[in-house]
């Protein structure tokens, strides 16, 4: 009697520990197909073509780095590009190397340009200049006579 | 015969010696005619010369009017004088013109010079408050290059240029604006007050000298705008390097 307890006792025992197990098994199947992780690495894929066409759209840490990139203004207002100038998407540069040399290169474009401009101002400036330092010319002859008159026919 | 002879050629000698005296005072009653005019001679050429000062005066207000340069405060200090000069003058020719002996005239025709000085003090100090006046108006606008060449500088800088040359065309310039303005700009205030009576001191040293500080503000402003230009072409360079 105390034989056949054991023995189902026993059984009990090994039905409920191959229960319990069973899960802790089948465990890393489903880690490895975690849902967040996944979407990440397809929206890791996405950007290159979604930052030209639709930055913003999804919200997420990396497509805001995405609306980083596509919300610096590479022109001024006035000269944006139209859309013959698609931007070209970088071949074998890592993001970050892309970002860095699109910003410089936007720098030196817009600061040469306003150079130009105020290179214009001030050649318009200089040349009201010359009029001004010509009349100041003329002012000085006439004091120059000036100086050496007299009171004419009257004096003395 | 020969004693009727004698008598004769006594008798032309005495008569030629006789003339001499008469042809000598007929000679300096001409000279006294034109050397001594009359008195409306005096009175004519007295108004001649009003009338010229007060076409003076006419120009004068005409250009200082007109001067897009000179300061509002220093216009109204001139005008005042030139109408109250003309206002003088005209009375001072009435005067003039009811004078009825040599002695008002020699008294009154003196002081269209003494009292008004038009062509000793009010020309040259009215030129000179305007080229003063002109020379703030410039250095104004040389202030005004020198921030835009300042501006493009900077702006060279943060595009990785080199704007060392211009820097250096640029502190030149500040210099020589500032030395214009500090010798041009206080003539006008200087000579603006000069009066008839300051003739001829201190008036003529005061005049003298204003002139020789425009001149130096002449040549102050004349290097501030090389410099400029010379800071404008090193600009011009960087940017041409970097194309």
């Amino acid at each position: 009697m105390n034989t056949r307890r054991l023995a189902v006792l026993v059984t009990i025992s090994v039905i409920l520990a191959a229960c319990t197990t069973a899960p802790r098994l089948a465990a890393p199947d489903i880690d490895q197909a975690d849902p967040p992780e996944q979407e990440l690495n397809q929206k890791i894929q996405v950007p290159q073509t979604e930052v030209q066409s639709d930055a913003g759209a999804t919200g997420d840490s990396v497509a805001s780095q995405a609306d980083s990139q596509t919300d610096t203004p590479v022109f001024p207002d006035s000269e944006q590009p139209g859309p013959v100038a698609t931007p070209v998407p970088p071949t074998n540069t890592s993001k970050t190397e892309a970002t860095q040399s699109t910003t410089t290169t936007t720098t030196v474009v817009a600061s040469t340009e306003d150079i130009t401009d105020l290179l214009g101002d001030l050649d318009s400036l200089l040349s009201l200049l010359g009029d001004q330092v010509d009349g100041l010319d003329d002012d000085l002859a006439d004091i120059d006579t000036s100086l050496t008159a007299d009171e004419g026919d009257i004096e003395g | 015969m020969k004693r009727m002879k004698r008598l004769l050629a006594v008798a032309m000698a005495v008569g030629l010696l006789m003339s001499l005296p008469a042809t000598a005072n007929a000679a300096s009653d001409e000279t006294e005619t034109t050397s001594r005019p009359t008195v409306e001679q005096v009175k004519d050429r007295a108004q001649a010369a009003i009338d010229r000062r007060l076409d003076t005066l006419d120009t004068l207000t005409l250009r200082v009017t007109d001067s897009p340069h000179m300061t509002a405060a220093h216009k109204a200090v001139l005008l005042g004088e030139y109408a109250s000069a003309e206002f003088g003058l005209s009375a001072l020719g009435d005067e003039i013109g009811d004078a009825t002996t040599g002695d008002e005239l020699r008294e009154l025709v003196p002081l269209i010079a003494k009292n008004f000085r038009i062509y000793l003090v009010v020309i040259p100090k009215s030129r000179e408050v305007n080229a003063s006046d002109r020379v703030g108006n410039v250095v104004e606008r040389l202030d005004e290059a020198a921030d835009t060449v300042a501006e493009a500088i900077r702006r060279g800088d943060e595009a990785g240029l080199d704007m060392s040359v211009a820097r250096r065309w640029l502190i030149s310039a500040r210099d020589d604006i500032d030395e214009a303005r500090r010798t041009g700009v206080p003539v006008a205030g200087d000579v603006i007050g000069l009066q008839a009576s300051d003739w001829e001191e201190p008036a003529s040293s005061a005049l003298q000298e204003g002139m020789r500080r425009l001149e130096n503000a002449h040549v102050d402003i004349h290097k501030a705008k090389t410099s400029l230009e010379q800071a404008e072409k090193a600009i011009e360079d960087a940017l041409g390097s970097t194309s």
